[in-house]
């Protein structure tokens, strides 16, 4: 019983410490935005894939790195209305 | 398979520039992050130009930098947020010349994460606190403090906030109150809450003030108020007594200040007439600089326009807010303004600009201003003027970003050069590299035959400059007088009937002119003196006081000035007789305080060169002694700044260089006391017998080493540089000073020229050609030596400058860096055929009708004669939300060598990303489907298909049999074409779905390529795989129908692996260097230039792989990260060693470098060689 409330506390500090952290009833909309998210913020992080995307889109950075910025609020467009059925 | 990654050209993209003193107070300097090295850059105050002081790998990803300065300090310290998960405080040590940690902490997880700070960094103006922020939800603030007269920083201060994605964080002027840091915050909310930004798509934003309250210890957020959706940056006001305080907040289109006392105003920015009409004006930059009672804003916008910002004010309360047009420049990611009145803008696209600063006061009719009293629908328009109170100074190469990168002999110089393609919008470049220093011919004459010999004499001594040129023939000698113009005069005293052996000036201004029978002494106001030998002198050597020649047969004459006895003679001291035939001979210089050069150095026939003692008592006494492999041709003796001490001290060493037949140059170091030769390195010059010779170069000694091409050793910045001349080969030559200039005078053929090298320190000269628009692909047609081009671009109009005066109405309009802009997803595009002997546009081919060009090739079509040259085209093409196009072309184009005739267009029904030729036929990479086609008279046929790859096809490799096909998301797969059914079969695939940007086959089983993930590896398709299928065909049909895995049969090994830091956008393997082995060569979306070279033998591997594995110890990476956890950072570095490590330990301490070499039982000169040896193999 200890035990498995410790377990339960853990993931729970888990969760709150690292965003993105998932669980098995994870809904696909939620892990996607994580994903998408996790992944524009690397863009950003990395200033030569920034310079790359720059080059093929022929824009300066500051409006690619807002424009990035802006599509991490909402990554994947809003949340399908049957979220929870639509597991993986 | 082991490789050695070497960076040639470090990045040259600039990240951030921040200005500040570093090295000293007043030191008014620039520190450039190019994210894995930062610079420390200073105006030369001889030139005004700006140089690198100092450049430091930092084998980490910078993402931010900041500047700093500690109360009471009177110098400026960095933080720096990086990759590392740690924070690091850096200081610049002026007695190291190099960045030193002051101090680092730990805070969170490795890489560029979501929630792990180190993306935003802004710093309390006081110097007190900084905070340091991530892209989400975490943000910390360290307080800075000083413990024994170091800085340290405390604990850090949290101060989170979930679902919150930052904008951007600036340290906001509280005076000495508590400190205050300003963000942009717009939170998304939870996705089970209905009224949240990530459920609704309705997006707030807000400028939250967080407080640092240094009584409690303790942040908290203070205030957070909603601001305009289109906020982007914040800038602080500085608070009394300079300024009112508060903070500006820049929008689009406008800028927003909120005063301390919630005072608000909004400015709009004037309008460029030439911006596009679907959006605003972002500031991309700014510049901001504060004297002792005033502050300067300067802001640009992303189309380049450059607008001062002023403020009037009375104590914290605002009256008004001034935009005023400056100037337009090319849009920069960073603006530094200097007390010494320079701008450096360090530009995103092309080359960086260093402006001179005037700020004109016009009269105030005439300027284009906005204020804070207009409404913000209300716009004013500019047109762009000439640059008005900015003049450009100088321009700092950047190749940012490289497109496409090949190499190649177009120009029949015997070594290649390096094309390369720098995209950069309507700045883009084609650029040819060489390898060697950049020459300005200054003169270049007949002369009647061809010369035997060449030198230059002072008039006296301790001249600047030389007066005459002594060129000696078969049986006569030239001497020409430089004055205002080169003639022969017959006045100077020389033999001018015999062949000359060597012209000399002594320190008494007396010359020596040594000749095939002896010498002549030609002193002032006396009759000249000869000196008869006989037999026949082969070799002749002087410096200041002492003179040698030597006769065929092996005799040795040696003479030394009296200056004892002021009679000004030439004392013979000995003559000796040596066993064999001398092949050189030389004297070093006479060091300072002493009487003479203590050796004279004899090369004989024997294949050996020994050190004769000139002292008094042991005159002639045999010394060291060095074989060689080869006769020597010249000798050359001379001290440089000696590199083995590093950075540390400049300590002169005596060098012996040692031409030899076979076109080597050797260089041994002379023990200055003892005459013993050591630590000898070698290199390969060229086909015909070395030279060398001493002149001057970079202000200081060189060696100028002539054969087949021309060398150059020199030191810069106490480094020795050895390069080549970027010239014709010369025969003879020697130093030629002038008023002007240090030059090199000397002969090619029967022609004599006057030279003089420039940008001493450069690996690589340059020329450029400018184009049109962003360059994509190139290729090459050899025979023609011409250089085909795809440029293509969005935003952009087909005919620009017609654009541009429809736009502006006006005929004659400066030249203007933001040339005007079309909407999102208009794109122009063309084909341009370049002459690579004299790079220049031959021919262009626009494509019309909002066509993106994306692909080209060259191609023999089966049963056609003529040359062809396909491109694809895509129509309409959009990005995103999601990619769509209307359709796609394939052009074919006959190519006469000259101009290009469109035969014919083909639509087809997905974009040609990739074409390739194949047995007369073309390979078509169209969307996820790879076809061949066959050349038609009214369009090109389709004759085969793979429908459904798993990705989009973005290059097609083809090698014999095989054909390996890139995809945009999903690595690299191997196709068959089987002939009896027309059919393609996928063969192998990758095990990993990497994000493919250029790709390269190796050999008939291996492809080398980069990802978007700054990764560079190297798959190999298992080695029996024909003879499995060959054994098994059934099975394998079947496998490959029905897929294995959902794949291919067979799965590509990743035999190496590794992380660069930058994008690779271009795969080449090709040998440097004619004569060397052939090396993989990449250029990077950052503009740097590397090479991969595979170890030939197993020894090598083993010291290197153990020489890195000590540096990772002994040379902690600058930012704080673990280097294999770097080098490992997508995926588990494997086989390739990082020669950018194992080169730092030349910047090491000189005992650490001791103690390192030691494990190798070797000494630190022996691994120096080492890493010039194999850096020598690879260019």
């Amino acid at each position: 019983m200890q035990d498995r409330f410790n377990f339960q506390t853990q993931t729970e500090h888990l969760h709150a410490r690292y965003v993105g952290t998932g669980n098995p009833d994870t809904p696909k909309y939620v892990w996607n935005n994580h994903i998408h998210r996790d992944t524009l913020a690397s863009h950003i992080g990395h200033h030569s894939r920034m310079v790359y995307f720059c080059t093929a889109e022929n824009e300066p950075m500051c409006r690619l790195r807002y424009k990035f910025l802006t599509k991490m609020i909402q990554p994947c467009g809003p949340p399908p209305p049957d979220i929870e059925k639509a597991e993986f | 398979m082991q490789l050695y990654s070497l960076t040639l050209q470090k990045s040259t993209g600039i990240q951030k520039a921040i200005y500040g003193n570093f090295s000293g107070p007043k030191a008014q300097e620039i520190v450039v992050s190019k994210v894995k090295h930062i610079e420390l850059l200073k105006i030369n105050e001889s030139n005004g130009k700006l140089e690198t002081i100092v450049s430091q790998e930092v084998f980490g990803i910078i993402r931010s930098i900041h500047s700093f300065r500690f109360p009471g300090n009177n110098r400026d310290n960095l933080v720096i947020g990086s990759d590392s998960g740690r924070v690091v405080v850096l200081g610049f040590d002026g007695l190291k010349n190099m960045f030193v940690k002051v101090h680092q902490e730990t805070y969170g997880k490795t890489g560029c994460r979501r929630i792990v700070p180190g993306q935003y960094l802004a710093c309390d103006p006081k110097g007190r606190a900084f905070m340091i922020s991530a892209v989400e939800k975490h943000k910390f603030v360290y307080i800075l403090t000083r413990e024994n007269e170091k800085i340290t920083i405390s604990s850090p201060l949290e101060a989170p906030k979930s679902h919150t994605i930052v904008f951007d964080i600036v340290g906001l002027d509280a005076g000495y109150d508590n400190a205050q840091f300003a963000a942009i915050e717009s939170d998304y909310g939870d996705w089970q809450d209905k009224d949240s930004a990530v459920c609704t798509g309705i997006q707030t934003k807000f400028l939250t003030i967080y407080e640092m309250d240094f009584g409690l210890n303790t942040v908290r957020r203070q205030r957070s108020d909603p601001i305009h959706i289109s906020s982007h940056s914040l800038l602080m006001v500085p608070n009394a007594p300079d300024g009112p305080g508060g903070v500006i907040v820049l929008c689009e289109d406008f800028l927003h200040y909120r005063g301390p006392k919630n005072q608000e105003m909004k400015v709009p920015y004037p309008k460029n007439q030439g911006m596009p009409t679907d959006r605003g004006a972002m500031i991309s930059s700014y510049g901001f600089y504060k004297q002792k009672s005033s502050f300067l804003y300067l802001l640009q916008s992303e189309y380049g326009d450059l607008f001062e910002l002023s403020l009037q004010f009375t104590k914290d309360e605002v009256h008004s807010i001034r935009m005023i047009y400056f100037d337009t420049i090319p849009v920069a990611n960073s603006l530094c303004l200097m007390r010494s009145k320079h701008l450096f803008a360090a530009c995103e696209k092309g080359n960086h600009c260093f402006y001179k600063y005037q700020r004109e006061e016009a009269n105030t009719n005439n300027i284009i201003c906005t204020d804070s009293s207009m409404a913000l629908e209300e716009q004013i328009f500019f047109k762009p003027q000439k640059l008005k109170h900015l003049s450009l100074l100088q321009e700092l190469n950047n190749f940012s970003c490289i497109s496409d990168l090949k190499v190649a002999d177009l120009a029949k110089e015997g070594n290649p050069q390096i094309y390369i393609c720098c995209a950069a919008g309507n700045r883009s470049t084609l650029r040819v590299l060489r390898h060697g220093l950049e020459i300005t011919q200054l003169a270049n004459t007949n002369l009647q035959a061809k010369p035997l010999g060449i030198w230059t004499l002072k008039e006296r001594y301790d001249d600047p400059v030389h007066k005459y040129i002594v060129i000696s023939y078969i049986n006569k000698t030239l001497v020409l007088k430089i004055g205002e113009k080169v003639e022969q005069v017959h006045d100077t005293g020389l033999e001018g009937t015999k062949q000359t052996i060597h012209v000399g000036t002594l320190i008494d201004d007396s010359q020596i002119q040594i000749l095939t029978n002896g010498y002549r002494h030609i002193r002032k106001n006396k009759p000249p003196t000869d000196y008869i030998v006989e037999g026949k002198v082969i070799k002749g050597v002087s410096n200041e006081k002492q003179v040698a020649f030597a006769l065929a047969g092996g005799d040795v004459y040696y003479f030394e000035l009296d200056t004892t006895s002021f009679s000004g003679n030439l004392i013979e001291i000995t003559k000796d007789q040596m066993d064999n035939e001398i092949k050189a001979l030389e004297l070093g210089p006479i060091e300072e305080g002493r009487q003479r050069c203590k050796f004279l150095c004899v090369a004989l026939s024997d294949q050996t060169i020994r050190l004769l003692s000139l002292e008094p008592e042991s005159c002639f006494e045999r010394g060291a002694m060095q074989a060689l492999p080869s006769e020597a041709e010249s000798l050359c003796m001379m001290e440089m700044a000696s590199e083995q001490e590093g950075q540390q001290s400049f300590t002169k060493q005596l060098f012996l260089f040692i031409g030899l037949n076979n076109g080597l140059l050797m260089r041994t170091s002379v023990d200055q006391l003892s005459g013993g030769l050591s630590d000898t390195r070698t290199r390969y010059l060229g086909t015909k017998a070395v030279k060398c010779l001493r002149i001057t170069a970079n202000q200081q000694q060189g060696m100028l080493a002539l054969s087949s091409r021309s060398w150059l050793c020199y030191n810069n910045s106490g480094r020795i540089f050895m390069q080549p001349l970027s010239y014709d080969y010369l025969d003879y030559a020697s130093a030629f000073l002038a008023k002007e200039f240090q030059g090199i005078v000397g002969t090619n053929q029967s022609t004599l020229r006057i030279i003089m090298p420039e940008r001493f320190g450069e690996i690589f000269n340059q020329q450029s050609l400018a184009l049109t628009y962003s360059p994509r692909k190139m290729i090459f047609h050899e025979a023609s030596k011409a250089i085909f081009i795809i440029e293509s671009d969005n935003r952009s109009y087909n005919n620009i400058q017609q654009k541009v005066e429809e736009v502006y109405q006006s005929q004659d309009l400066p030249e203007q860096w933001n040339q005007v802009q079309a909407e999102q997803y208009k794109w122009a595009s063309l084909i341009r055929i370049v002459d690579a002997t004299k790079l220049e546009t031959i021919n262009v081919h626009q494509f019309f009708e909002n066509q993106h060009a994306c692909s080209i090739c060259y191609i023999q079509f089966a049963g056609y004669p003529e040359q062809y040259i396909c491109v694809g085209t895509v129509k309409d093409l959009v990005n995103e939300p999601s990619r769509k196009f209307s359709q796609g072309f394939i052009h074919t184009f006959i190519y006469d060598n000259k101009s290009l005739k469109l035969k014919h267009s083909t639509p087809i029904d997905e974009i040609p990303y990739a074409l390739a030729a194949w047995r007369g036929r073309l390979l078509v990479g169209a969307g996820c489907n790879l076809r061949v086609y066959e050349m038609g008279n009214q369009r090109i046929l389709k004759k085969a298909e793979i429908k459904n790859l798993n990705s989009f096809i973005t290059s097609i490799m083809v090698k014999e049999d095989r054909i390996y096909v890139a995809e945009v998301a999903d690595s690299i797969h191997l196709l068959r074409y089987n002939i009896r059914d027309q059919t393609f079969m996928e063969l192998a695939d990758d095990i990993l779905p990497r994000y493919v940007t250029a790709s390269t086959v190796l050999d008939y089983h291996t492809v080398i390529a980069g990802d978007k993930f700054e990764n560079i590896f190297v798959s190999r398709v298992p080695l029996d795989i024909d003879e499995e299928q060959e054994e098994h065909p059934y099975e394998y049909k079947m496998k490959m129908d029905q897929g294995c895995m959902n794949g291919a049969p067979f799965k590509m090994d990743q035999i190496c692996n590794f992380y660069v830091g930058e994008v690779i956008t271009s795969l080449q393997k090709i040998a440097l260097v004619s004569t060397s082995s052939e090396v993989v060569v990449y250029g990077t979306s950052m503009g740097s230039i590397a090479a991969l070279y595979p170890f030939d033998n197993k020894e090598d591997i083993d010291f290197f792989l153990h020489l890195e594995m000590y540096l990772r110890v002994e040379h902690q990476p600058l930012s704080g990260r673990d280097h294999m956890q770097f080098r490992s950072a997508f995926g588990p570095c494997k086989s390739i060693i990082d020669g950018d490590l194992c080169e730092q330990f030349g910047n090491m301490l000189y005992n650490k470098q001791r103690a390192v070499a030691e494990e190798f039982d070797r000494t630190p000169a022996d691994i120096i060689k080492k890493l010039e040896d194999i850096r020598n193999k690879i260019l």
